[in-house]
C-alpha cells in the first residue's frame, strides 16, 4: 500500500512537472508572439504608404488625385478628371476578390443609373487589378458605369485608403466632400446632395 | 521531450516576432484572401479530419478546436 | 393627442422591427469511412489475439451561415455519424453470458446513429474585436453530450496580427457497459479546453499561425466494453486513469505560388500526463487549374508513443492502469490524399456554387488502415 502511494506520488509529480513546463513553454511562445508582433507591427516597414488626410489628397510629387495615372477598361491611360469630366460623383474603390466588394455592384449599378439621369456618376476603380480583369468581371455582371483600373495602388494610396470596399464623393469642383466604406444611405444621400445645383432644388432621388 | 517544446516555443517566437517588420494592408491581400491560403477551406471538411483523427490517435488539438469529449467515439 | 399616438405608434414600430436576416451560405458534406484493422482492445476475433476493428461510418453534415443585422452572425451546424461494427454485439437476452465478449457500441443493434447540434453566435463588437458564444448538444443510443463555448477575436496592426482565444467545456454522460456486454450503469466525464491561436500575416503572399490547446479531461475516460488482452489469453477490463492532461503546440505556415498556387504546411507536438508524445507533420499543395477549379493533394505523418500502460498482455491479476486500445499504441500514421474543388462564382441571389470532392487513405504500422471518400456542396448568397 506504502509502496503504491509512494509510486502514485512520484507519478502524480512527474505529471505535475511535465504539465508545469508545457505551461511555461506554451506560456513563452504566446507572449512572444503576441509581444513582438504588437510591439513592431506598425512602426516596422510597411508595403504601402501611410494614410494620407483625406481632405487633400495628392499622389507622388504632389499631383493632384484626379490626376493620377490609371487605366480604362480598354487598357488606355486615363485620370479620374477625364473620366468624370466636372461631374459630381461618387468613386468606389474595390476589387474582384473582395466579397463585400461584390455584393454591392448591384447596388451601384442601380445608382449610377439614377445618377446619371441627374447629372451625376459612378465610377468604380478596381485598385490592384488589370484593365482586362476589370473588363471581364464587368461584362459578366452586366455592370454599366464607368471602370477604371488602379493597377499600381497609386490612386488608392494617394486617396490614403488601405481597405476596399472604400468610397468617396466628390462634388463639381473635384472636392471630397464624403468618404466611407461600404455603399449606405449616408454615401447615397452625399451623392445626392453634390449634385444638387443649388440648395433651392431639392435633391435627386438616388 | 523538453528540447523539442523548446525547439518548436522558439520556431512559434520567431514567427510571431518577425511578423512585426511587415503591416500588409487589406487592399493589397489579394493572395491571402484566395481560399486556397486558407488553413482550413472548407469547416466541415475540417471537422471531419479533426474528428476522424481525435478518434483514432492519442493527439489533439493544438488547431483551436476541442480535443476530445463529446461523442461516445474514444 | 392623436399626432402624439401616431408618433409613439412610429417609434414603437421602429425599436419593435426586426433586423434583417440574411443567410450567407448552406453547406452539405457527406463522408464515407471504411475501416479495416485488428486491436488488441478488440475482442471480435480468435481467443488470445488482436481483434477486428473492422467498421464503416457514415456521417452526413450541414451548415447554415446567416448574418442577423449589422453584428450578429449565426452558424448552425448538424454532423450526424452512423457507425457500424463488423463484430456482433453480444446480449445475454440472446446468447449465453459465457460467450466471447463482444466489441460493441450499444447492445440495441449493429448500427450507432449519433447527432449533433451546434450553434456559434457571433458578436462583431466592432471592426477589429469579435465575440463568440458555442453551445452544442450530441445524442446517440447510450451516450448523450453538452457542450458550451467562449471566444474572443481580436485583430491588431489592420488585422494583419489576429489573436483567437477560447474555451469550452464539454459535458458527457452515457451508459456504462461491461465487457460482457451487459450495461451496468450509467456515468460521466468532462472535457475543459483552452485554445489560443495567432495568426500573423507575413507579407502580401504569406501567412503563418502558432496555436496552443490545452485540455482536461475527468472522469470515464474509457470506452468501457473495450478489453485488454491478458497473459493468459483470457480478457479483462481496460482501466484508465480518471484524469488527463493534454497539451498540443501547432504552427501552420500558408504561401502563395505565383503559378496560381499554394503551398500549406503544419507541424504539432503533443504531450500528455499519460506519457504519450506525438509529432505530427502535414503538407498540402493546392493548384488552380482554371478558373474556379483546383487540385489539392496532401500527406500527413503522425508519430506517436504508447501511453504508459498500454500492454499487449496483462498480469491477470495486476491492479494498475491497462489498455490495450490500438489508438493509444505506439505507431506511425500516415494520410495521403487529394482531391478536386470548384467554385463558380456566378451574379444573381446565389453567388458561388461550392463543389468539393475527395479522397484519402490512412494507415498505421499497428494494422489499421482507413480509406475515406468525401464530397461537399455548398451555395454562397
Amino acid at each position: 500500500m506504502r509502496i503504491r502511494a509512494a509510486v502514485l506520488r512520484q507519478k502524480s509529480v512527474r505529471a505535475a512537472a511535465l504539465v508545469r513546463f508545457a505551461a511555461r513553454g506554451a506560456g513563452a511562445v504566446m507572449l512572444v508572439g503576441v509581444l513582438g508582433a504588437a510591439a513592431g507591427c506598425g512602426r516596422g516597414a510597411q508595403t504601402a504608404p501611410a494614410a494620407r488626410s483625406p481632405a487633400s489628397p495628392v499622389g507622388p510629387a504632389g499631383v493632384d488625385f484626379q490626376d493620377i495615372a490609371v487605366r480604362d477598361e480598354g487598357g488606355r491611360g486615363t485620370t479620374l478628371r477625364s473620366a468624370l469630366g466636372g461631374k459630381p460623383a461618387l468613386v468606389s474603390l474595390w476589387a474582384p476578390w473582395c466579397a463585400p466588394c461584390l455584393r454591392e455592384q448591384p447596388a451601384l449599378e442601380r445608382l449610377a443609373r439614377a445618377a446619371q439621369a441627374c447629372g451625376g456618376a459612378v465610377v468604380a476603380v478596381a485598385v490592384g487589378e488589370t484593365p482586362e480583369t476589370v473588363a471581364t468581371f464587368a461584362r459578366s455582371r452586366g455592370l454599366t458605369f464607368t471602370q477604371l483600373a488602379d493597377d499600381r495602388f497609386t490612386l488608392a494610396d494617394a486617396l490614403g485608403r488601405r481597405r476596399i470596399p472604400a468610397l468617396i464623393v466628390l462634388d463639381r469642383a473635384g472636392r471630397v466632400v464624403f468618404s466611407g466604406e461600404a455603399l449606405d444611405t449616408n454615401a447615397t444621400a452625399a451623392l445626392a446632395n453634390a449634385i444638387r445645383p443649388s440648395t433651392d432644388v431639392p435633391p435627386c432621388a438616388l | 521531450m523538453g528540447l523539442a517544446l523548446l525547439a518548436a516555443a522558439v520556431v512559434a517566437g520567431v514567427v510571431g516576432g518577425s511578423g512585426a517588420c511587415v503591416v500588409v494592408p487589406q487592399n493589397r491581400r489579394k493572395h491571402l484572401a484566395d481560399p486556397m491560403m486558407r488553413f482550413e477551406e472548407d469547416a466541415l471538411d475540417a471537422h471531419r479530419r479533426q474528428k476522424f483523427y481525435t478518434t483514432r490517435e492519442a493527439a489533439a488539438g493544438g488547431d483551436g478546436m476541442p480535443a476530445g469529449g463529446g461523442c461516445g467515439c474514444q | 393627442m392623436s399626432v402624439t399616438l401616431a408618433l409613439l405608434a412610429a417609434v414603437v414600430a421602429q425599436a419593435a422591427a426586426p433586423p434583417p436576416y440574411q443567410i450567407e451560405s448552406m453547406r452539405v458534406r457527406f463522408t464515407h469511412f471504411d475501416q479495416r484493422g485488428r486491436g488488441y482492445q478488440s475482442a471480435a476475433g480468435p481467443a488470445g489475439t488482436p481483434g477486428s476493428e473492422q467498421l464503416a461510418v457514415e456521417q452526413p453534415q450541414a451548415e447554415v451561415v446567416a448574418r442577423i443585422g449589422e453584428r450578429v452572425t449565426e452558424r448552425v451546424w448538424i454532423p450526424m455519424d452512423v457507425v457500424t461494427a463488423a463484430s456482433p454485439d453480444h446480449s445475454r437476452y440472446n446468447r449465453p453470458i459465457t460467450d466471447d465478449p463482444p466489441d460493441a457500441i450499444s447492445t440495441a443493434s449493429r448500427r450507432n446513429v449519433a447527432g449533433t447540434f451546434d450553434a456559434l453566435t457571433t458578436y462583431h463588437v466592432d471592426r477589429d474585436t469579435d465575440l463568440g458564444f458555442r453551445t452544442a448538444f450530441h445524442i446517440e443510443e447510450p451516450f448523450e453530450s453538452w457542450a458550451f463555448g467562449l471566444g474572443l477575436t481580436r485583430s491588431m496592426a489592420e488585422e494583419n496580427t489576429v489573436l483567437d482565444a477560447n474555451v469550452y467545456q464539454v459535458l458527457d454522460w452515457f451508459d456504462r457497459f461491461k465487457i460482457d456486454g451487459m450495461r451496468q450503469a450509467r456515468s460521466n466525464r468532462s472535457t475543459t479546453n483552452l485554445n489560443l491561436t495567432l495568426t500573423q500575416v507575413l507579407s502580401p503572399t504569406t501567412v503563418a499561425a502558432v496555436s496552443y490547446g490545452g485540455t482536461l479531461q475527468l472522469g470515464t475516460l474509457a470506452n468501457t466494453w473495450s478489453t485488454v488482452l491478458l497473459s493468459d489469453g483470457a480478457r479483462g477490463e481496460e482501466r484508465l486513469p480518471r484524469e488527463r492532461w493534454r497539451h498540443a503546440l501547432a504552427a501552420r505556415l500558408a504561401q502563395w505560388l505565383p503559378w496560381e498556387g499554394a503551398l500549406k504546411v503544419s507541424y504539432r507536438i503533443y504531450v500528455d500526463d499519460w506519457s504519450a508524445l506525438a509529432n505530427t507533420g502535414e503538407v498540402t499543395l493546392v493548384q488552380r487549374l482554371f478558373a474556379g477549379l483546383r487540385l489539392r493533394a496532401s500527406y500527413r505523418a503522425h508519430h506517436q508513443s504508447a501511453v504508459r500502460f498500454f500492454t499487449k498482455a496483462a498480469a491477470p491479476d495486476g491492479a494498475g492502469y491497462r489498455t490495450g486500445d490500438s489508438d493509444l499504441a505506439r505507431f506511425t500514421a500516415q494520410t495521403v490524399g487529394g482531391g478536386l474543388t470548384w467554385d463558380l462564382s456566378r451574379a444573381g441571389v446565389v453567388s458561388d456554387v461550392h463543389v468539393d470532392l475527395g479522397y484519402e487513405r490512412y494507415f498505421r504500422t499497428n494494422d489499421l488502415t482507413v480509406d475515406i471518400a468525401t464530397c461537399g456542396f455548398g451555395l454562397l448568397f
